[in-house]
């Protein structure tokens, strides 16, 4: 492929590779640089703003996390991240910390490198979307309803002969995982740890899509817009929108499985139903036969006939039923990428704009289509798709999955020449676990729509020529994207 | 001493024609609310299964009722016992199992039956493709479809061909208390007259069209659906208590909200959905509350993808058609009630005109349906597209009714252009162009040559015969053989006969004869192309006009590999031949020819469009073979 050479396969790392502070060939004035971190299938990226005169570059961080690295590695990034902030030791600042959702491969940095964010950042203010602030009781209950899905399915898991239909679930339940590689903290905790640091500084902000465009302190004429996550419930939920789903208390429910159906595969799984198993067993006991049951014998001449009957096989059920669970994990999976935080960098003079998109799926991207800004100085709101139209990098979202980049009302809408695509994706994780990461058809429509200016941190790929002579530039521990 | 072995034939009673199974109409919702209950139960009156086992097990389907996650069984009810045939079954009840297994048979037979009359031939599921280790894929007779009435601890239902079975699941309500529903209560997707028959039908139409799983453009799935709905939602007006009941209360206007055009209303409610899972009229408008009828949309279709909501297009022309039909029908009785008006006075109606209009109802739906179920016979064995359904209705009915005395084919075509639904290529919207084409003379050949040619290879190869031989056969599985005999034979004949397999490659577009095929056709070592008779189906219909027509369905199919932007694309082209025996004619050529490039690009292009907004699971879980399961989870 034309965009990523090949290079000759490397040793693997077990810690994070050594790498200058700036990459070779950067250049020396830039209005922004925005650092691709390649630490495997998970999404770290540095954006560094010069400010005038002498002072301080502003350095934001916009998620650091992984979704199979150690301890030791993710501190590598960690104190790699520190020497770029502050090159001449002491304390670094990170005048923004934002994180986009609540899956591992997001934010388990913050768990893993703990220590060394405790000890040797400051943070200034802390950015999540209006779906983390858990003093509202809606979205109290939203996250409850995760965990507990959440444990359903590592009951099922734990279920005695579960079957081919469970393959992709434990997978799937990596992003919400309880533990990091290292400790025993969770997902959760992570974002807790960011709460917390917000409102040490005391600037905690919840973002809520179309507020007012927030500017970058001492940065002149950069203005931050905030697309999602969707305040409409149905779009929140969509992974697949459709008119059904057109119901007021949608929000509660996690994807069609609905709360009661979450209890009724819970009790099926093994889970404590508030010791209320049977009243979700279709019919009264005295109904059921088990193969133990003396009665058994009464049913043994049809089954043997039928169910029993060898030449037959091919028509029994027994974990059918199980697909509810790969469901139950998809739907969780997906909800958790909806509440996404969008965020747009817009160079004022230029009108260029910077798209990071988290992991938003289709229900968020459609959401953008209502969404408009106040902006000082324009008589008519600004729509947020003209924010689309004039966008000149654009973080993929969700890893090149197929479903996370809109394609009417999304890609169809970048139409700057420059393009340049950056794919937070390790081909080798992806592949193992059998994601269809990048999906085909979406990889070759960026290639298209930038002009092969895709880029993807995998350590095994280097950037194209055309990548490069957009200003991209690469070492083995990060890429980097300059605006000049 | 006499033998009293020896059957005494004149005091043996006949056997009956039918048996009588009680159940619910709908699903149980109505019988717990007060305007409903007096019709909430009725009589389904299923053909009579002499050898009918417990399960019940008989000629098309065994119910197994096993519940894999309360790994359990329940006892296989026998309708066969003399407390269960002396009170027409078991009486309706959510908490006995014996009366799921009941209901489930009870409608499955009677969509069975339905399918069954309007083909006037038996009704097969899809053969069984068994592959023995270093052996050709071989198919097999499958006689009887499965049913596990509750096999998914889910709000799901769904047709599994690779399993031969169809899997229905229970869940609890929602506990919104908006919903009307006792919260939590256990629904059971068996026991929706609605799920089952539109299951029963994902199966028969597979077994019919088994490549209408096929999705090469947004038409083919939702057909699917849309079919499946059409069948459940026109038995409905089979049920006279419910009919004359919601006549009644709609005052014969069936195109206010009524119970008839809806499907699934337990299922769809105990989701949160407010309404029934679908309805062919109307909707629940979640933010007024209030239930909307639908205006005709012709740019809908367009701006319409998902599977479900497509289908519902077709479905809703149809019905369309069906309520238009109605009112013609039923024009002069409201005169005759009202003094010539034709507005009927306030109030109630007078119970016989109650009863007139329900039969008007019931003989105009039943008409329908059989044209519904009859334009299978004159679809395209791939690739089916509305319009070309469209197509396939009209032509299927002026082969049947040359008058079309009561305009049942205007009011089709009127419905279906109020919704954007057109053929690809006709010249006009008039029947004559819309009815499929009669196979066309040869450029270079003299006057009347095709058609001397084709009747003289119908005749060679002693179609008549064959087809006769079919005839009095009675089971199914001799059918099956036979008719996979005269598939063997036909495909030998048309590979023999250079000459005819020419001809036959001008008519259908694909290539038949030997050394000729394109590149990207599979070709034996003997240089005949690989091609298949898929199906042989024969049908002696009764026309308006007292003459009986006799016609035969071939359908051939062929498979090429095409190469575009460097991926690989399998196409499957095919073409159904619709033969009159008496005259020994080929009515018509229905078919996707191999040299279509206008169709190929299109199925290509919506192949690769369709993998950019399939769901989350296609990323993660690639693909688990059973199209039906993840479709229906989000709309049944």
């Amino acid at each position: 492929m034309a965009t990523a050479k090949k290079t000759a396969a490397k040793k693997a790392v077990d810690g994070f590779p050594a790498a200058p502070l700036a990459a070779p060939g950067s250049p020396a004035n830039y209005r922004v640089r925005v650092r691709m971190y390649r630490h495997g299938l998970g999404d770290c990226f540095l954006l560094t703003f010069p400010r005038k005169g002498k002072a301080a570059p502003l350095q934001m961080l916009l998620d650091c996390g992984a979704l199979a690295r150690d301890g030791a590695f993710m501190t590598g990034l960690v104190e790699h991240i520190h020497k770029t902030v502050a090159p001449k030791g002491g304390k670094g600042r990170l005048d923004v910390v934002a994180a986009t959702h609540e899956h591992k491969d997001h934010l388990s940095g913050f768990n893993q490198a703990r220590e060394v964010f405790n000890t040797k950042f400051d943070f200034g203010a802390v950015w999540l979307g209006w779906t983390e602030n858990l003093t509202k009781p809606e979205i109290e209950k939203i996250k409850s309803a995760r965990r507990k899905a959440a444990e359903t399915l590592r009951a099922a898991l734990a279920m005695p002969g579960v079957g081919p239909e469970l393959a992709g679930v434990s997978d799937l339940l990596q992003f919400s995982g309880e533990e990091d590689t290292t400790g025993s903290r969770t997902v959760a905790e992570a974002l807790e740890y960011l709460k917390l640091r917000g409102s040490e500084t005391g600037d905690l902000r919840y973002l809520e899509p179309g507020q007012e465009p927030i500017a970058l302190d001492g940065v002149d004429g950069v203005r931050v817009y905030v697309l999602g996550p969707p305040k409409d419930p149905i779009l929140l939920k969509g992974s697949e929108v459709t008119g059904k789903m057109k119901r007021e208390d949608v929000i509660y429910h996690l994807g069609a499985t609905g709360a009661v159906g979450m209890d009724a595969l819970a009790a099926a799984a093994g889970v404590e139903a508030n010791g209320d198993e049977e009243r979700f067993s279709p019919f009264a006991a005295e109904h059921r036969i088990t193969r133990q049951s003396p009665y058994f014998a009464n049913v043994e001449q049809f089954l043997s006939q039928t169910y029993d009957d060898p030449g037959q096989g091919w028509r029994q059920i027994e974990t059918d039923w199980m697909q509810a669970f790969g469901q139950l994990a998809l739907d969780l999976d997906s909800d958790t990428n909806n509440t996404s935080l969008v965020l747009a960098f817009e160079f004022v003079k230029t009108g260029e704009v910077l798209l990071f998109v988290g992991d938003a799926q289709v229900g968020n991207w459609q959401s953008w289509a209502d969404v408009q800004f106040a902006v000082p100085g324009r008589a008519k709101p600004l729509p947020a798709h003209d924010l689309l139209n004039r966008t000149v990098f654009y973080k993929v979202g969700h890893h090149g999955s197929h479903n996370a980049t809109l394609k009417a009302g999304g890609l169809e809408l970048m139409n700057q020449p420059g393009l340049v695509a950056f794919i937070p994706l390790d081909r080798a994780t992806a592949q193992a676990q059998r994601w269809d990461m990048p999906a085909g058809p979406l990889f070759d429509a960026l290639v298209k729509k930038t002009g092969e200016r895709v880029v993807l941190s995998d350590a095994g790929e280097t950037p194209g020529e055309e990548a490069k002579a957009a200003g991209v530039r690469a070492t083995a521990a990060y890429v980097d994207y300059f605006l000049v | 001493m006499a033998d009293s072995s020896l059957v005494h034939l004149a005091s043996q009673p006949p056997a009956p024609a039918r048996r009588l199974l009680r159940g619910f109409a709908f699903d149980p919702t109505l019988a717990t609310k007060l305007e409903t209950a007096l019709v909430s139960e009725i009589l389904y009156k299923v053909p009579w299964e002499a050898n009918l086992e417990a399960g019940p097990r008989g000629e098309y389907f065994e119910v197994v009722d096993y519940d894999p996650a309360s790994q359990c069984f329940y006892a296989p009810v026998d309708l066969n016992a003399p407390h269960v045939l002396a009170q027409n079954g078991l009486r309706p009840s959510e908490g006995n199992p014996q009366f799921h297994q009941q209901m489930v048979y009870a409608v499955a037979m009677t969509t069975i039956d339905r399918f069954e009359r309007a083909l006037g031939r038996k009704a097969f599921w899809t053969d069984r493709l068994v592959t023995a280790a270093g052996k050709r894929a071989e198919s097999e007779f499958v006689q009887r479809l499965r049913i596990y009435p509750h096999a998914l601890r889910m709000a799901n239902a769904y047709y599994s061909r690779a399993k031969g079975s169809v899997l229905f699941g229970y869940f609890p309500a929602t506990e919104d208390l908006s919903s009307g529903q006792f919260p939590g209560g256990m629904v059971f997707t068996c026991l929706s007259h609605d799920v089952i028959a539109h299951e029963t039908t994902h199966a028969l139409l597979d077994g019919f069209h088994e490549h209408f799983l096929e999705a090469t453009n947004p038409d083919v799935l939702a057909f699917h659906e849309a079919f499946a709905d059409m069948v459940a939602l026109f038995q409905h007006f089979t049920f006279p208590e419910v009919l004359r009941h919601q006549i009644a209360r709609t005052r014969g206007d069936l195109r206010s909200e009524n119970l008839l055009a809806q499907l699934a209303a337990q299922v769809g409610l105990a989701r949160g959905t407010h309404g029934a899972l679908r309805d062919a009229i109307g909707r629940f408008d979640a933010e007024t509350g209030r239930w909307v009828r639908h205006t005709p949309d012709p740019t809908e279709l367009d701006r319409t993808t998902q599977v479900h909501a497509r289908g519902a297009i077709l479905v809703a022309a149809v019905f369309d058609a069906f309520l238009s039909i109605y009112q013609d029908r039923s024009r002069d009785l409201l005169r005759l009630a009202s003094n010539g008006t034709g507005v009927l006075a306030q109030g109630d109606l007078h119970p016989d005109l109650v009863n007139r209009l329900a039969q008007e109802a019931a003989k105009a739906a039943g008409h329908v349906l059989n044209m519904c179920i009859r334009a299978l016979d004159y679809c395209p064995p791939v690739d089916l597209t509305f319009g070309e359904y469209l197509r396939a209705l009209i032509t299927a009915d002026m082969d049947l009714m040359q008058e079309d005395e009561h305009h049942y084919r205007v009011a089709f075509i009127e419905a279906f252009r109020r919704r954007g639904i057109y053929p690809r290529d006709v010249r006009t919207l008039s029947e004559d162009s819309l009815r499929w084409a009669r196979p066309g003379e040869a450029q270079d050949g003299a006057p009347g040559e095709t058609e001397q040619m084709l009747a003289m290879f119908i005749e060679s190869i002693g179609l008549r015969e064959q087809v006769d031989g079919l005839r009095y056969l009675t089971t199914r599985v001799e059918i099956w053989r036979k008719t996979r005999e005269i598939r063997a034979a036909l495909h030998t004949a048309i590979q023999g006969q250079v000459a005819k397999a020419e001809l036959l490659q001008r008519l259908t577009g694909l290539a038949l004869a030997e050394f000729q095929a394109p590149p990207n056709v599979r070709v034996r070592r003997d240089g005949h192309p690989v091609f298949t008779v898929q199906a042989v189906r024969e049908a002696r219909r009764l026309g308006e006009d007292g003459r009986m027509l006799n016609q035969l369905f071939i359908t051939l199919l062929q498979k090429e590999q095409v190469e575009h932007e460097g991926n690989e694309h399998v196409i499957r082209s095919g073409s159904t031949l619709v033969l009159d025996l008496d005259t020994l004619r080929v009515s018509y050529v229905i078919g996707k020819g191999l040299n279509d490039q206008k169709r190929i690009l299109r199925t290509i292009a919506y192949q690769e469009g369709e993998n950019g907004t399939r769901s989350l699971a296609a990323t993660y879980l690639a693909d688990r073979g059973e199209p039906f399961a993840a479709l229906h989870h989000t709309g049944a």
